[in-house]
């Protein structure tokens, strides 16, 4: 029985201190105050990350921009062939639109936000890199919202007006057959 | 006295060396010695010049100096005289046939001498220089023509070059276009015509798969909240 105890008690006291290591490397960069080596190191990881979001929103607007000329193209020829509900079809146009908007103003507010932590002083007071960054997290995330708040158009709002539009095209067809 | 030796003193006839002799118009020739020998010999050259002969008769007889082997005749000259004042004479009598010849039987000055003109043991300057000088028009006159030919061939290429490119963009752009056609329908609308789009419910629902699959295939990791995380920042 003491064996068994002694045993216990050795591996209970190895598995505590294997996990304390691994603790403390979790906790370490929020609350531990950032060295000034590890905050440069950050600057620089942070500049790579503002040259890829850069492309990032070149890409995403060219996307997009080219989508709603797509749609465009299909609003016009519903209004040419006197397509009753062209007009959800339009306002489905008009939020892609506005989300497309709403976007490059975000993406360029996040990438703005990113210069600015890239030329902080390190520290952790108001307007220092700390406190940047933080804003940055939030604009990251808003600007993440916009580019899916687009998706959200086309796929909620765009697609089922093209499918109404493609039914109706089929309803008014056979309606034309059975005249003839 | 040997009229050939007189002649051979007087300086006009005596200078008509090849090439450089003076012109001395046998018409008009009075040599100093005005005596009655030297002025038979004259004579006799004077026949030579005005005879209407080829060009070669007169070169081998200008050569051969058949008029002053006759010249003897009058004068006691001895046969073994040499006749070396003849030849500068027979020197200045082809070259004026030659130009008149020249003059009377071309229209245009380019026309080139014979080969055998050439071999007649006359300076080179004398039978080819004229001929040099007169075929560069033709040589500037080519080449003109096939800069010309050049410029055209250039601009027929540029033309055809920027006529495809033209085309290219024009036929693009009528692809993007919707293209509407009018459809003629009965019933309600007896003879009128009415504007139906080419979209049909197979094309419409194929684009809008595709503006759907467009749309969410946008790559979003850059906006990840790893981008911007502790362990991306701090970490190794």
């Amino acid at each position: 029985m003491k064996m068994k105890k002694t045993s216990i008690f050795v591996l209970g006291l190895a598995l505590v201190i294997a996990l304390i290591p691994v603790s403390s490397y979790a906790q370490t960069p929020t609350e531990e105050p950032i060295s000034e080596e590890g905050c440069s190191m950050a600057k620089q990881k942070i500049a790579l990350h503002s040259t890829a979001a850069t492309t990032a929103q070149n890409d995403h607007t060219a996307k997009f921009t080219r989508l709603k000329s797509d749609i465009d193209t299909l609003v016009s020829s519903a209004t040419a062939a006197k397509y009753p509900d062209v007009d959800t079809l339009a306002t489905a146009r008009d939020n892609v639109t506005i989300a497309m908007n709403a976007y490059t103003a975000q993406a360029k507010t996040y990438a703005t936000t990113l210069d600015k932590t890239q030329k902080a002083v390190c520290g952790e007071e108001a307007g220092q890199f700390t406190d940047t960054l933080a804003t940055a997290r939030t604009e990251l995330i808003a600007t993440r919202n916009s580019s899916l708040a687009i998706k959200t158009a086309v796929t909620k709002s765009v697609v089922p007006a093209l499918r109404d539009y493609a039914s109706w095209l089929k309803a008014s067809s056979d309606t034309t057959q059975e005249k003839q | 006295m040997n009229p050939l030796q007189d002649d051979q003193n007087n300086k006009p006839v005596s200078n008509a060396l090849p090439g450089t002799s003076p012109k001395v118009d046998p018409a008009t020739f009075v040599p100093e010695d005005s005596s009655p020998e030297a002025d038979q010999a004259a004579l006799e050259a004077i026949g030579v010049l005005e005879a209407e002969e080829s060009t070669s008769q007169t070169l081998e007889q200008a050569h051969t100096t058949p008029t002053l082997t006759d010249i003897p005749e009058p004068t006691p000259v001895p046969p073994a005289t040499p006749t070396p004042p003849s030849a500068p004479v027979a020197v200045e009598v082809p070259k004026e046939v030659l130009q008149e010849e020249r003059l009377s039987s071309s229209d245009t000055p380019f026309k080139a001498f014979p080969s055998n003109e050439n071999s007649s043991g006359f300076p080179g300057a004398l039978n080819q220089a004229p001929v040099l000088t007169n075929t560069d028009p033709f040589a500037v006159q080519k080449q003109k023509k096939s800069s010309k030919k050049l410029i055209i061939i250039l601009i027929a290429a540029i033309v055809l070059i920027g006529g495809a490119v033209a085309g290219y963009f024009v036929w693009q752009s009528m692809q993007s276009e919707p293209t509407v056609t009018p459809q003629t329908t009965t019933g309600d609308q007896p003879g009128g015509t009415v504007e139906t789009p080419t979209d049909t419910q197979d094309s419409v629902n194929t684009r809008a798969t595709v503006i759907e699959t467009d749309a969410n295939s946008t790559d979003d990791t850059v906006y990840d909240d790893s981008s911007l995380s502790d362990a991306t920042l701090y970490g190794n």
